[in-house]
């Protein structure tokens, strides 16, 4: 019967994962252990889509404003970007990554604006500039992907063992109850 | 004028286009943990998203829910998916599998016939998925609502199912299934008997009867006997020999192992893929050797092949280009009627005093009155053709809206399948890959379609092609419908190809320019 066929390659499958899943959770659980006694620093949102694209909104509101002259809104994007929880979440990020010339050096064009605004000095403009090409760099940086591997084998191992599972209980469930999937 | 012998599709030729005949296919889609597994995967997906929906992040470009909803489901998979393999994601959907599974244990009650059609299902898709946003329900966008209404969907999806005998909630309550059904028709595969009823091997006068809106229906409905569906398998073209001979009818009846179709639908007198999910059960009840074929054939081509056309599928073909393109009377109504916008707006609005002016003219009279333009318009040109053919309207007018169909379906395709994948696809790359341990960050632009290039790439697809796809049907459709008389033919077709035409340059150029 075509049922029983597929039950039996089921049931080595399915133990198989439950297997890997207990050592795995185990497993992570040890490492998570290990990471918060070395003092690894505490979670940020690594998901930047908001902020992001809201630095971004900041630098452009920038040198708009710098082409009007409005030296006052340059000012409060700048003290937005300094404040906001957007540029704290992306340093954090670019530190998890080693990336501190990059972060080092958006401080440094960062203040000097703030300096060259607070003097409504005319070589804001170019100093506008250099930040931007420092939040370009710093996206192609973000653009190179960070594997965490644990969680993309337990998400697997787990999304995997329900199916085998699924697919081991719902024929003996069918044949219990007599009825067709 | 009869049929020339190079157009005719032999058994030979029909056998060539078999899948089957390729045994990663064959293994793939015969397999019995087709479609199980799938729709085990698709379920434990679903359960983690609304889980997401209830208590992950208020954004909705970071929630699960929404993100997998309004773009990396809807699009790529299931209107894109549409494009190559039909209504396939019926097969493995997470709904429709709860669905299926709380109908086995059924009470057996009949669902109304009164109800056995397209109208719960499109007032849904009308009123729930898009007019409901504009009085703050956006059942697409905000993660907290999305969750209750998927979590509403299986509520009822399961009191259905056990209510009543076959694929109700499916067929009749699903809110996609009637864009779905009709867009399936395009898809270059069916599922078929190994002998069927084909346009190419049928005389013309064969062929005005197929299609005339007068044939008789099959009514292969889940609320009628197995044995009534049965008896009237053979009133429609060539049924294959070995199901002739068939006593059991396993594919449609079921069998100690597999249930028999889902959707009630035969295999041997199926003559479109509306109603055809690719669940392949029919497959895995009919034995291996048996008549039962995965097929390639040209895209587009069921389009100018109905056997059954009708005026309520006619009707839906409408209502979606018309939902689809709501900025048609935005954009148009002021230029040629100045003042009847605002004058429509203050009536209405006595109607509804609860909502404001913004809330009637962009819930209620921006979808009426778009489905109703696009329909004026169509039966303007339905009027034109049948008069001068001498056809009746209302074989006209089913027939030729499958070339609306085609044209809206590129149209709609590359402007939004593609436009959406383009303008957002970084931002769902990026949220995906971050459930699954992968952090980066991808702009959402993956292509800037502001820029000329782009721009002109997309109207030459987008116009260009539909508008030639969208002619050449309705050509094909002509040549059906008027027995192959030239004159006749051009004359039915002309009125729709200049129609077709004339919506495809508004919708991909006029109004763009415009927005």
């Amino acid at each position: 019967m075509i049922v029983s066929r597929y039950t039996s390659t089921n049931t080595n499958a399915c133990n198989v994962l439950f297997l890997f899943l207990i050592l795995f959770i185990n497993g992570q659980g040890l490492i998570q252990d290990a990471a918060a006694n070395n003092g690894i620093p505490e979670k940020w949102d690594r998901l930047l889509i908001e902020e992001i694209p809201l630095l971004k909104e900041n630098l452009e509101g920038i040198i708009n404003a710098l082409d009007e002259g409005n030296y006052t809104i340059v000012s409060e994007q700048i003290d937005d970007i300094k404040s906001g929880g957007h540029w704290s979440n992306v340093r954090k990020e670019l530190e998890s990554r080693n990336e501190a010339d990059l972060i080092s050096s958006f401080n440094n064009s960062l203040s000097r604006l703030d300096k060259l605004v607070a003097t409504k000095n005319i070589s804001s403009i170019g100093e506008a500039q250099i930040l931007s090409k420092d939040f370009k760099k710093m996206e192609q940086a973000l653009a190179q992907p960070v594997i965490d591997f644990q969680r993309l084998l337990l998400i697997v191992i787990i999304i995997g063992t329900l199916i085998a599972f699924g697919l081991y209980i719902i024929p003996k469930v069918r044949k219990k109850l007599d009825i067709k999937f | 004028m009869t049929i020339k012998s190079s157009k005719i599709i032999t058994p030979e030729r029909n056998e060539r286009r078999d899948l089957f005949n390729y045994s990663l296919i064959r293994r793939f889609y015969r397999s019995k943990h087709y479609p199980l597994s799938l729709q085990l995967f698709f379920v434990i997906l679903l359960v983690i998203f609304i889980y997401d929906g209830f208590i992950g992040p208020d954004s909705s470009d970071a929630n699960l829910i929404t993100l997998s909803l309004s773009g990396i489901f809807w699009y790529p998979m299931i209107f894109g998916g549409l494009f190559f393999l039909g209504r396939s994601w019926c097969a493995v959907c997470p709904v429709g599998a709860i669905a299926g599974a709380a109908n086995r244990f059924n009470l057996g009650f009949k669902f109304p016939r009164q109800l056995s059609n397209w109208g719960l299902p499109l007032l849904a898709f009308i009123g729930v998925l898009w007019g409901f946003r504009e009085f703050g329900i956006n059942v697409l966008r905000e993660p907290l609502i999305t969750a209750v209404w998927i979590s509403g969907v299986i509520a009822v999806a399961i009191l259905v199912s056990i209510l009543f005998k076959g694929r109700v909630f499916c067929r009749f309550m699903c809110p996609i299934t009637t864009p779905l059904a009709v867009m399936s028709r395009v898809a270059p595969v069916e599922v078929r008997t190994k002998t069927m009823a084909t346009y190419s091997n049928m005389s013309n006068k064969q062929r005005q009867y197929a299609s005339s809106n007068t044939i008789k229906k099959l009514p292969l409905m889940p609320e009628m006997s197995k044995a009534d569906n049965i008896g009237n398998m053979t009133s429609v073209g060539k049924i294959d020999p070995t199901c002739k001979s068939c006593k059991t009818h396993d594919c449609f009846n079921g069998n100690e192992e597999t249930e028999g179709c889902p959707w009630g639908e035969h295999p041997a007198t199926m003559t479109n893929n509306s109603a055809c999910s690719m669940c392949m059960k029919c497959v895995h009840s009919c034995p291996p050797t048996e008549p039962m074929r995965l097929r390639l054939r040209m895209p587009f081509s069921e389009l100018w092949q109905v056997f059954r056309p009708n005026i309520y599928e006619a009707l839906t073909i409408f209502v979606l280009i018309g939902i689809f393109n709501t900025f048609l009377w935005h954009e148009t109504i002021d230029l040629f009627f100045p003042g009847f916008k605002q004058n429509l707006l203050d009536g209405t609005q006595s109607f509804f005093p609860f909502f404001s002016e913004d809330q009637v003219e962009k819930g209620i009279i921006r979808y009426v009155m778009s489905i109703g333009m696009v329909l004026g318009i169509y039966t303007l040109a339905s009027l034109v053709s049948s008069k001068l053919s001498g056809q009746k309207l209302k074989t006209n007018f089913a027939n030729f809206s499958y070339s609306y169909l085609a044209a809206f379906f590129i149209y709609g395709i590359i402007d939004s399948t593609f436009g959406q994948i383009a303008n957002n696809g970084g931002l769902y790359l990026t949220a995906a890959l971050h459930h699954l341990g992968i952090y980066l960050y991808i702009s959402p632009n993956l292509i800037d379609l502001s820029s000329l290039e782009w721009y002109s790439t997309k109207w030459i697809i987008e116009a260009i092609v539909a508008a030639l796809v969208g002619g050449y049907v309705a050509y094909r459709i002509s040549q059906n419908i008027t027995g192959n008389n030239t004159k006749k033919m051009m004359l039915a077709a002309a009125p729709h190809i200049l129609m077709i035409l004339f919506l495809v340059l508004i919708f991909t150029t006029i109004v763009p320019r415009w927005s």
